[in-house]
């Protein structure tokens, strides 16, 4: 086979390169892929993510019973093959109940990083590029922010647009958003200053192409680790406040809702509480373990 | 030498105090103590000024009335030995008990009692419970022990009103000496004193070595009440014998007290009723048979065995059994089918949507989400709100015109433990909000009048029946879909007895006693 490849022809005193010395460039992604696959415990939370996406886009045809359908005569059932993960004091089935929550928060994690990360980027963006005066405002106002505990933020944006599923989704969103703002700044600081900046600059690029087409899309792989990692957290903070009643409202069947439910029937029905614990104690720790081996492969000082 | 010395004076010292200690030791018989875990700590100890069964329950072992309730809810003489009525409900004398003394020393006798009335009739003395004896104009000592209070009109709920804590007798000198700090100074006749009150921590009775009744008197040294708000925490104390009373135990933990040994678990069933009342000014609830539907929509039998694990019976009427005057008027069987047939009759075949409104607590919750579930069953879609209490009662006393509710779940415990105080706030046109409770908005002529008569007579024959009727009517008519009685539920230590949560919710202490 040697030497029959259009760059391997054999010239009279010239080495024969080495085979694949044509190959494409491997690029930052490819790489990090790689890199992502051989990390075994990025991997478990990867594909555990996946299974709750999974699971929860199906959810109807996962779960066995209607998450809402009440059978008072079988409150607080112990686990058996009829009813997976027992029932709660009000019969309801509590596998079907985790299942169609596994929808519910991965709903809240997505949208809420989703909606941090639209607000924050673009702020961010704005910050690193601009800098200045605007620089000024928007970092001294997420220091603000920043200074209170995250989950008493949550509350205290609850506590003005009044307790809900989707008011947990924009409250989540607004605590996140410092986080990706300050990445997305740190970023654009020392890119804005590389050659191809100037270049697109110096030959006449709007501030807006420059910034979406040159800044971000280089800035993106910090981004996508703390977005990820920002689920988990979403999801946490989510139940939390259902917990504390201001989320999911009676029935909807939200993990943090149920933990609190279950807990006063700890002693003598220990499942009502433990299941949805453990629910999101999966979920919160298969996007936090992929947010990690994500941000491993996405270190250029790490090489493979 | 000098180290040697003072080590020498030390083993000397503390060998004398431990010797000390061992001779004293047997002579001295060991105090006996009770400690209660309560679920909350006292708002005031002057019964006039007080609205919450926590405080009552640390007064009433150290103040009593004129008349008091035994166990069950009935009348018993306490500072009275004996009263009349006037036929027309008009006037009452008491016959005072001699020989009594407060814990101060001062005699108790007509003018004390006097004093007390007067002092919470007075409106410029704002006490929170002036509005339950307003109704007296004037009070006359006839002599040293009889008192006569006349009443600026009928009123025959009037002995039962006596008999309400707020009645509790207190030293006319300690009112007069701690003026607007009485509330954390109460002096009483009961068989226990007041030591002292650490907000937030606890409270000290010592008992009352001259107490006027040598039968019924102290049993123990001492009672210390403790605020603890976590159930959790107050059982695992009773478990550990850092309690030997806690009040209250919640149903989901009833079983582990009840499972314990070592524990007991009291229960005592109250005069609550629980309901949930329709706003029948609005739309669809005006509408006879759509409440008629909702009342066979519940199955109260599924839910008190799965909520309230058991602690409670379904109610026959809207007073509780153990109330004065009660009579047993009807149930509504659960019956799905007739339900959704009603509801089609009265022109909503496929159900309609409403808010259910309510509490925060768990319990509230959990009885409000059972309730949705089965209102689902015959297509009515009720959504849950549950508002803390400040909220809650905000939006409850708003005027007809301002206000949402439409069905709204609550209990009610007369605490005077007469048919009028269950009626009359809960179901007559006068105490529509914001004037009191009447959350639906309800009214009949016949009720109305019934209740009227009920309070021109202090014959209990004819106030019996006209009380009967009107539950009938209220049975009939619905206002309400009438839920459950319930039962309170306190833990004591297996050596201890004598003590319970009264059927109105109130801690019942006076009488603890190691077995």
């Amino acid at each position: 086979m040697r030497g029959k490849g259009p760059g391997n022809k054999a010239v009279p005193g010239v080495l024969p390169l080495a085979p694949g010395y044509f190959r494409k460039p491997r690029s930052l992604w490819s790489d990090a892929w790689r890199r992502l696959l051989r990390n075994p415990v990025a991997m478990t939370g990867g594909v555990i993510a996946i299974l709750l996406v999974a699971v929860a886009l199906g959810a109807r045809y996962v779960a066995p019973y209607d998450p809402v359908a009440q059978d008072l005569a079988n409150s607080l059932a112990s686990p058996s093959p009829t009813h997976l993960a027992g029932t709660d004091v009000h019969g309801r089935d509590i596998f079907s109940r985790i299942i169609y929550g596994t929808a519910i928060s991965l709903r809240i994690g997505f949208l809420g990083m989703l909606l941090g990360c639209l607000i924050g980027v673009t702020l961010g963006l704005a910050s690193g590029y601009y800098g200045g005066w605007l620089d000024m405002v928007i970092m001294r106002l997420l220091d603000v922010q920043l200074a209170f505990p995250g989950l008493l933020l949550a509350i205290c944006i609850i506590a003005v647009i009044g307790p809900g599923l989707e008011n947990v989704i924009v409250a989540v969103g607004i605590f996140s958003v410092p986080m990706f703002a300050r990445v997305t700044r740190g970023q654009v600081l020392s890119l804005k200053q590389q050659d191809y900046v100037l270049a697109a600059r110096m030959m006449g690029a709007q501030d807006g192409r420059i910034m979406i087409r040159h800044l971000l899309p280089n800035a993106l792989a910090p981004i996508l680790v703390i977005a990820t990692l920002r689920i988990a957290t979403a999801i946490l903070t989510a139940a939390s406040l259902s917990f504390l009643g201001l989320g999911a409202q009676p029935p909807t069947p939200e993990w943090g809702a149920m933990l609190s439910d279950g807990r006063q029937y700890l002693t003598i029905a220990p499942h009502v509480a433990t299941t949805p614990g453990l629910a999101i104690l999966v979920t919160v720790l298969s996007f936090n373990l992929l947010g990690d081996g994500l941000r491993d492969a996405l270190d250029p000082r790490l090489r493979v | 030498m000098q180290p040697i010395k003072f080590l020498g004076i030390l083993l000397l010292v503390s060998s004398l105090v431990a010797l000390g200690g061992t001779a004293c030791g047997p002579t001295a018989p060991a105090e006996k103590v009770i400690t209660i875990g309560q679920y909350a700590d006292a708002v005031s100890l002057d019964p006039q000024d007080t609205n919450d069964n926590a405080s009552y329950s640390i007064e009433k072992p150290m103040l009593e009335g004129l008349i008091g309730f035994n166990e069950k809810m009935e009348q018993i003489p306490q500072l009275a030995e004996r009263w009349e009525a006037s036929p027309d409900a008009k006037v009452y004398t008491f016959y005072l008990r001699k020989g009594v003394k407060f814990h101060d020393g001062t005699p108790f006798n007509a003018a004390a009692v006097k004093a007390n009335f007067d002092r919470i009739r007075n409106p410029d003395n704002k006490l929170k419970r002036y509005t339950l004896y307003k109704i007296i104009s004037q009070i006359d000592v006839i002599d040293e022990y009889t008192v006569r209070f006349t009443l600026a009109g009928p009123f025959g709920a009037m002995i039962a009103t006596f008999a309400h804590p707020a009645g509790g007798i207190n030293s006319p000198t300690a009112v007069e000496k701690y003026g607007k700090e009485y509330g954390k100074n109460p002096v009483g006749t009961g068989p226990y004193k007041f030591v002292e009150w650490v907000p937030n921590d606890h409270i000290t009775l010592v008992k009352n070595p001259d107490y006027w009744d040598k039968a019924n008197g102290p049993k123990v040294d001492k009672i210390i009440v403790k605020p603890v708000p976590e159930a959790g925490t107050r059982i695992a104390m009773l478990q550990k014998g850092d309690a030997q009373f806690i009040n209250t135990v919640p149903y989901a933990q009833a079983e582990t007290v009840k499972g314990d040994k070592n524990l007991n678990l009291v229960a005592t069933e109250s005069i609550y009723t629980f309901w949930v009342s329709m706003n029948v000014q609005k739309k669809p609830f005006d509408n006879l048979k759509v409440r008629q539907a909702l009342n066979y929509a519940i199955d109260k039998e599924a839910i008190i065995k799965a909520v309230l694990r058991g602690y409670g019976k379904p109610a026959n009427s809207p007073v509780a059994p153990l109330v004065w005057g009660h009579a047993p008027a009807k149930t509504y069987p659960y019956d799905p089918a007739k339900a959704k047939a009603l509801l089609a009759e009265a022109g909503y075949p496929n159900g309609f949507k409403t808010t259910l409104r309510g509490a925060e607590s768990t319990e509230a919750k959990e009885v409000m989400v059972a309730i949705q579930g089965q209102l689902k069953q015959v297509g009515v879609e009720a959504e849950v709100i549950s508002l803390p209490s400040a909220t809650l009662s905000a939006e409850r006393f708003k005027p007809l015109a301002e206000n949402t509710g439409e069905i709204d779940y609550s209990g009610w415990s007369p605490s005077t433990g007469d048919a009028d105080w269950a009626i009359r706030p809960l179901l007559t046109k006068e105490n529509w909000p914001p004037t009191n409770y009447t959350i639906g908005f309800y009214t009949h002529p016949k009720v109305e009048e019934l209740v009227k008569t009920a309070l021109q007579t202090s014959d209990a024959a004819k106030r019996k029946a006209a009380y009967a009727e009107v539950q009938q009517i209220i049975m009939d008519d619905c206002p309400w879909i009438v839920l459950w009685v319930n039962y309170v539920l306190g833990g004591s230590r297996a050596n201890v007895g004598g003590i319970a949560i009264q059927p109105d919710g109130i801690g019942f202490y006076r009488s603890v006693y190691y077995k």
